[in-house]
């Protein structure tokens, strides 16, 4: 053993030893786990960094600080501090709330139940109490709660299947094995009575590493990773398993590879930070402007103006202060509440996602869950989709579904199994056709790697392939039922009689063959037979020549297309019977071969190439990989909603292609553009090529999409290549990436962020996808099933798949649109009412005067125009949902609509009309003061408060204006806002004298103002005459120049026909675009079925693309050999209960 | 021998459903149908097409032209007549010809122009509190707040109060027989109550007259009486420019016609001849300021000004306009759009 006071080595007692009050040497963590980003003590210091990271906070920090120096704040000392000091307030609440969230989330995860044992006993306990060195027991089905060690298994020689797709996306079971010095420890009993030191590396990263030794009685042995049960991994087909807890919660290698979820901002954040950023100069120069008025007026009439000669001498009178005046005077054009509106509308916006009912799942009892809300609006922007394929566009499920014999093809797509009773009727017929049948049955019974496991009178097979186990089950299913594995023989039941075939010799499957015999003495005859499964071309080159094969290829091929047209995954099955002469020569030199030690890899597939010749095809199966539910529907609306949709998976080139097509990523027609080159050289010049094909093809207007797998991607992208490969990606709408780890999932991600600026979204269920799915835009998650690893880490969690049209389409879109709506406007709202100043300024001296009252203005942006924008990021519904559902194109027009230069511009530009427009009117209405049949004047408020309550009634009515739909919420807040500043000002034009000297101005100033008749025509005009000019250039586009939304609208609306419809679109080419791809997928949606074509065209277009994948999911590199699997294992023997 | 993969179906989750109780414990994650929740609030969407739009350019026009008449009826109803008398020297005594009599309530005023009253430091430079009888409260009345010379509280304080309007005014009828009646005016309904009841009160007199109350303080130096001669806090004048105006060029109440002592003018000013005698004190030729004299009725919308009915006059008349070019826009497009499919139909 390695001296414990030098290595960072970790060293665990196990067993006996372990004292209870002995602790270990290192003290090693909890397995407790903790997302939250705030405690009790780091909650202040770590809101307020969060909070003035951002420069607009920082900004009003700067000004309230500003305004305390004395005689240079024209709007008094608190009336910025007031306002920030609510609006970080409203900030920190939502704050507190979502990290409340996520410790309940956490709470969840750590109170899940194991059993653990003590002093003999298991006793149930939670995830969080379990600790390094403690012996616990997983049965079936359940997670890991931390790192183990695996000790022994219900299964013969300690093994254990464990599904690991929650951690590296690979679907398929891996088998562990306990050291066989443990394995035996299968009771309590035997266990407690175990002692030992382990000693192992320190917590790493590393998925695929592992060192360590454990000593047991003075002899040490080494095990590895084929012994580590991972957390977040899932135990599988074995019903329990024991395991010593070696790493716990942070330190296991799942939450090591976790990084803590990136603050992702949205697009519309940085570019509102930039606005901001351009009206703070703005801010600069009228301040400049303004003080510079201020010089030349003071020079012009001071001290002339005798009555303001006290400022001749005064020191607050230079250039300077004038410039932090008038800095503090139009601070407000920077909209101070825009941060807070914003998070209280995403805030409300998630609670909209969370409470869908739409994507509620019965199955699951869960909803989508919005985990972070800053990026609503991203969902509206999404161009680019990266999915994960297992899990996410697949259930995993393989069903058995087609079967082709000879000229018939048996089953049909309808079914969710195969079922097809003429089967059955032409086995029965005893002619050539049903030993045919026979033989297909049986091979599917008998050539693989299944284990049969009698459970409660049920047969469970036990497979690291499901296609395997899906095919065993189909067998079963027509009557040729596998139940009995020994190891040297198969028991099958074969139409009622049990038959035992020996397996003489397994040839192993793997991915350079693709394919896999057994060679078996059929017990009945005593006849020797290969019986070989694998791919169509290496099958079909393997057959005997002749007529009567060259038939039956034809036959299978026709089959075949029909079934990949569908998506499924394909296998040829082909035999050969044997002499006993034949079988003798072969064997010693397949033996021979196994037993080599150099170069046995291609030794033993020489010896199969000499057997696996002149075969005979008996038949093809088709396997469907079940997808989620409305996957294509759902591809296909996202793809007419113009999103690049790409396919990232693990999985095999053919698998991957295979489920492009059924999930109609792509069609049969679309070319296929693959990209599987080893080197460098090659993988460029490949794309080169293809993107001067996908020119060639846009202008066809054909569909085209890209295929590269994971070796060919790591060169594409490194150097010159990657410009042609970005090139090729922007052009593709569906891109099929395989054969990816999680790492370059990420990479792939990134690498298409940073192609173009477009929003990229990935979308995935396992541990797997979290690299991806923190390194995307957005992240969505698949809560589903498990939804622990992918949901936890994601921005978005959806139940299911199809929900993801939804999260886009409408919430995505609406979101979108709101928010935009929300920033512009507090932008035009702020501008509108603050440059007034401006233009006051030069009706008082340059002297910093503000218009209005120093409260009001304070108030504007927190009490008075609060809730305009609120309504409008959370009622606007600028498209009815069944619409844009419908016709996704709509969602690539709205993200036309976006938050562009232009249209800010155009904001501001209005702003700025309105403003003048406003002030000008009040002016020139109250320019004569007498507006009172008493005769008296109002003096200086009557004009401030008039002016502001017309931009009060403005800025609410253009809210209203801009709202696409008016529900009861909207219009109350728009019209009680303006009632709002009616009741603020008249309580209070009361205030004074009562508290201290609070609104002295203000006295009876509404009793004042509303005396007045003209101020209410005024009321009635002003904002209306300000407004009209909106109204009437809005109409105008909106009769000349729809866009697609007010299409859609009108439609909706049926204010004209579907003809009119069609013609209104006509009208201007670009909305011609957009009707196009609206109206193709109008057209899309009701003709549904593009499958329908003939296989002569497929074959065509498909001439030198392999594309019927071929189900082997196959674990090729596992602890356990395939053929030792199977020679170990005795399916009659009886398990330990584990109890 | 069924397969053990298979999801959960439908049928397992309506026989949950059958049993209402456990329903609800199995759906507890189910969200709300509210329309709230839902975002399916019963909503209108306003597109503001031709259909649209054109009735609602007319409505506006047809309540903006008769509100337009009304106010432009109320404005031209009101008699003013102004007299400069910036330059005019001390007593001066001008002549005013008012062609027609003045019906009503007259109202006389004084204008000022070029006077920065709305200037910031001037604006700020007073104290309320002093103004409801705390007369040491002198805070912000820099640096007209203490007395150098006696370190007294200046009360009134400040900028405003300093710089006070001193002019005084006397309007006398002169009949056509040469007899020359002084108009009598009142200070009644001059000033706003709340300026009367809330802004500004002397301190208490504590059994003495007002300038025992007053007797710490000093006057504002341009002052040439003492404040408490002439009312103290409440005086009227005071009160009256204490109210700063908004613009630069602005207009103050000065007294209203008392049509009470007199019967000539207990219907107003009788059309006439007019002396105004002005005491001239108040300097403003130093920065080119302007002094004017203002006689004055009023209608139901105030004084003299036109702009907002002719504005409502031709906003309205737009409106109507707009309306009639919609309408032509709407048929136009209406036609040429119809052009247009027929020529993709026979692209097609």
């Amino acid at each position: 053993m390695p001296t414990e006071a030098r290595d960072n080595n970790r060293h665990i007692h196990l067993g006996k030893v372990r004292d209870p009050h002995h602790q270990h040497a290192q003290r090693f963590c909890s397995n407790r786990i903790s997302t939250c980003k705030y405690n009790g003590f780091s909650f202040l210091p770590r809101f307020l960094y969060e909070q003035f990271r951002r420069y607009n906070n920082i900004f009003f920090l700067a000004i309230a600080l500003l305004q305390q120096i004395p005689d240079v704040s024209p709007t008094g000392r608190y009336t910025t501090a007031v306002p920030f000091l609510i609006i970080l307030s409203v900030s920190a609440l939502k704050e507190i709330f979502e990290d409340v969230k996520r410790r309940r989330s956490d709470n969840k995860v750590n109170a899940f139940s194991v059993e653990i044992l003590v002093d003999g006993h298991w006793i149930e306990k939670q995830w969080k109490d379990v600790s390094v060195g403690d012996f616990i027991r997983i049965d079936n089905d359940s997670l890991f709660p931390a790192d183990l060690l695996l000790l022994a298994s219900s299964e013969q020689q300690g093994m254990a299947y464990i599904e690991t797709s929650n951690l590296d996306g690979e679907t398929n079971l891996k088998i562990k094995q306990a050291l066989d010095i443990t394995s035996t420890m299968t009771s309590p009993e035997k266990l407690s009575q175990f002692e030992s030191e382990i000693t192992c590396e320190p917590p790493s990263r590393h998925v695929n590493e592992f060192n360590g030794n454990i000593e047991i009685n003075g002899v040490a042995r080494h095990f590895g990773i084929d012994q580590l049960l991972l957390r977040g991994a899932r135990l599988k087909n074995t019903a329990w398993i024991f395991g010593a807890v070696i790493y716990t919660g942070h330190d296991s290698k799942l939450l090591m590879n976790s990084k803590r979820a990136p603050l992702k901002s949205g697009t519309i954040d940085v570019q509102t930070n930039y606005r901001i950023i351009f009206l703070f100069f703005v801010l600069v120069a009228l301040a400049l402007i303004s003080a510079t008025g201020s010089e030349i007026w003071r020079g012009n009439n001071i001290p002339q103006a005798w009555y303001l000669s006290f400022l001749e001498h005064d020191p607050k009178g230079s250039f300077l202060w004038g410039v932090l005046t008038f800095f503090i005077l139009y601070n407000n054009l920077i909209p101070i509440s825009l941060q807070v509106t914003l998070e209280v509308v995403r805030f409300f916006q998630a609670i909209y996602i969370n409470n869908d009912i739409e994507m509620y799942d019965v199955n699951s009892d869960s909803c989508a869950i919005a985990r972070t809300s800053n990026l609503n609006e991203e969902l509206g922007q999404v161009k680019f989709i990266m999915s994960d394929k297992t899990g996410t566009l697949t259930r995993n499920v393989m069903k058995f579904k087609r079967l082709s014999i000879g000229s018939r093809n048996y089953g049909n797509n309808e079914d969710d199994e195969f079922a097809d009773a003429s089967l059955i009727e032409d086995y029965r017929q005893g002619d050539e056709h049903s030993t045919s049948i026979l033989e297909v049955l049986k091979m599917m019974a008998v050539c693989h790697t299944v284990v049969p496991e009698n459970k409660d009178g049920q047969l469970i097979y036990q497979s690291s392939s499901p296609d395997e186990a899906a095919l065993v089950r189909g067998a079963a299913s027509q009557s040729v039922s596998f139940h009995t594995r020994q190891p040297q023989k198969v028991i099958c039941n074969v139409f009622g009689e049990d038959e035992t075939i020996e397996i003489l010799d397994v040839i192993d499957f793997t991915s350079d063959r693709k394919r896999m015999s057994v060679i078996v003495r059929d017990g009945a005859g005593g006849d020797i037979k290969l019986y070989t499964k694998g791919a169509d071309t290496v099958i079909f080159e393997r057959l005997e020549h002749g007529k009567e094969q060259e038939e039956a290829v034809e036959y299978c091929t026709e089959h075949l297309e029909d079934y990949a047209s569908f998506g499924y995954r394909t296998l040829c099955f082909s035999m050969r019977h044997l002499t006993e002469q034949e079988y003798s020569q072969w064997a010693p030199e397949y033996k021979k071969a196994i037993l080599a030690i150099d170069n046995r890899a291609k030794l033993l597939a020489d010896a199969a190439e000499k057997l696996e010749r002149n075969m005979i095809l008996v038949g093809a199966t088709a396997i469907e990989d079940k997808l989620q539910e409305w996957v294509p529907e759902t591809i296909q609306a996202l793809m007419a909603a113009d999103i690049r949709v790409w396919m990232l998976t693990g999985d095999k080139r053919e698998t991957a292609i295979n489920i492009a097509h059924s999930c109609a990523l792509c069609h049969t027609n679309t070319e296929l553009l693959i990209v599987d080159k080893t080197t460098y050289e090659e993988t460029y010049q490949k794309l080169e090529q293809f993107v001067a094909r996908a020119i060639e093809l846009e202008k066809q207007e054909k569909g085209f999409a890209m295929v590269i797998d994971g070796k060919s991607l790591l060169h594409a992208l490194t150097g010159e290549a990657r410009k042609h490969f970005g090139d090729l990606a922007l052009r593709c709408h569906a891109v099929v990436c395989c054969r990816m780890s999680p790492m370059q999932k990420a990479e792939v991600v990134e690498m298409v962020r940073k192609l173009a600026k477009h929003v990229v979204l990935a979308i995935g269920d396992g541990a797997n996808d979290v690299a991806m799915i923190q390194a995307a835009n957005v992240g969505v998650g698949i809560s589903g099933e498990e939804g622990l690893q992918a949901a936890s880490a994601s921005d978005y969690a959806i139940p299911r798949f199809h929900f993801l049209r939804r999260l886009l389409l409408v919430h995505g879109a609406w979101n979108h649109d709101r928010s935009v709506k929300v920033i512009l406007y507090s932008f035009y709202k702020n501008i509108c009412l603050y440059i007034i100043e401006l233009w006051f300024a030069m009706f008082s001296a340059w002297s910093g005067q503000t218009i209005f009252e120093r409260w009001t203005i304070g108030m504007f942006n927190v009490i008075f125009t609060a809730w305009p924008p609120v309504v409008l990021g959370l009622f606007d519904h600028p498209v009815p949902a069944e619409q844009i559902m419908k016709y996704p194109a709509l969602y690539a027009s709205f993200q036309n609509r976006a938050f562009s230069i232009g249209n800010f511009s155009l904001w501001i530009g209005l702003a700025i009309v309105h403003s003048l427009s406003l002030f000008f009117l009040t002016y020139a209405t109250m320019e004569h003061q007498v507006v009172w049949d008493n005769g008296l004047t109002g003096g200086w408020l009557m004009l401030g408060n008039c002016a502001y309550t017309f931009v009060v009634a403005t800025v609410c009515f253009k809210a209203l204006l801009e709202c696409d739909s008016w529900t009861w919420p909207v219009v109350v807040a728009c019209i009680g806002s303006i009632g709002l500043w009616i009741v603020f000002v008249i309580v209070y034009s009361l205030v004074f004298p009562h508290i201290g000297g609070i609104g002295a101005d203000m006295a009876g100033m509404a009793a004042i103002m509303m005396s007045s008749y003209t101020f209410w025509l005024a009321l009635l005009f002003i904002p209306l005459a300000t407004l009209l000019w909106d109204l009437v250039i809005k109409s105008l586009f909106t009769i000349a120049m729809p866009t697609p939304r007010e299409l859609a609208v009108m439609y909706n609306k049926r204010t004209t026909s579907f003809n009119g419809f069609e013609r209104l679109a006509s009208y201007s080419s670009n909305v011609l675009e957009n009707m196009r791809l609206l109206t193709s997928s109008l057209r899309g949606s009701t003709t549904g079925s593009t499958r329908s074509r003939t296989a002569s065209e497929a074959s065509l277009a498909l001439a030198e693309q392999t594309r019927y994948g071929f189900a082997f999911s196959q674990d090729e590199s596992s602890a356990v050999a395939q053929t030792e699997l199977i020679r170990n294992v005795d399916s009659t023997r009886e398990k330990p209960t584990g109890r | 021998m069924p397969p053990r993969d298979a999801v959960p179906t439908s049928t397992q989750v309506s026989g949950i459903g059958a049993d209402g109780v456990q329903t609800e414990k199995v759906l507890k994650n189910r969200p709300k149908a509210s329309a709230l929740r839902q975002q399916k609030l019963p909503a209108w969407q306003p597109i503001l097409t031709a259909t649209t739009v054109i009735p609602t350019v007319f409505v506006i026009g047809a309540i903006f032209l008769p509100i337009g008449v009304f106010l432009f009826i109320a404005s031209d109803a009101v008699s003013e007549f102004t007299v400069e008398y910036t330059n005019c020297l001390s007593p001066c005594q001008l002549q005013i010809n008012l062609p027609n009599a003045f019906d009503g309530d007259v109202f006389l005023y004084y204008n000022l122009e070029n006077y920065y009253q709305n200037h910031r430091r001037y604006v700020k430079s007073r104290n309320d509190q002093q103004y409801l009888g705390d007369l040491t409260n002198v805070k912000d009345c820099a640096p007209f707040d203490i007395d150098p010379a006696t370190k007294k509280p200046i009360a009134p304080c400040g900028a405003i109060a300093n710089s006070i309007f001193n002019d005084t005014f006397t309007l006398a009828h002169r009949a056509d027989t040469g007899i020359v009646t002084m108009v009598p005016v009142t200070t009644q309904g001059v000033i706003w109550n709340v300026d009367k009841d809330r802004k500004f009160k002397n301190p208490p007199l504590n059994d003495g007259n007002l300038c025992d109350a007053f007797n710490n303080t000093t006057k504002p130096p341009n002052w040439s009486k003492n404040p408490c001669e002439v009312g103290g806090f409440e005086n009227v004048d005071f009160i009256v420019w204490m109210r700063t105006a908004a613009l630069p060029y602005f207009k103050k109440l000065w007294r209203i016609v008392d049509r009470t002592t007199n019967p000539l003018f207990s219907n107003g000013l009788p059309q006439g001849t007019y002396i105004l005698t002005v005491e001239n004190n108040y300097p403003v030729q130093s920065f080119g300021g302007k002094k004017e004299f203002v006689i004055s009725t009023t209608s139901w919308a105030g004084g003299k000004n036109s702009f907002l009915g002719i504005a409502y006059l031709v906003v309205g008349s737009l409106a109507i306009v707009l309306g009639v070019v919609f309408i032509v826009i709407h048929m136009k497009f209406g036609h040429s759009m119809n052009e247009l499919s027929n020529v993709s139909e026979i692209h097609h």
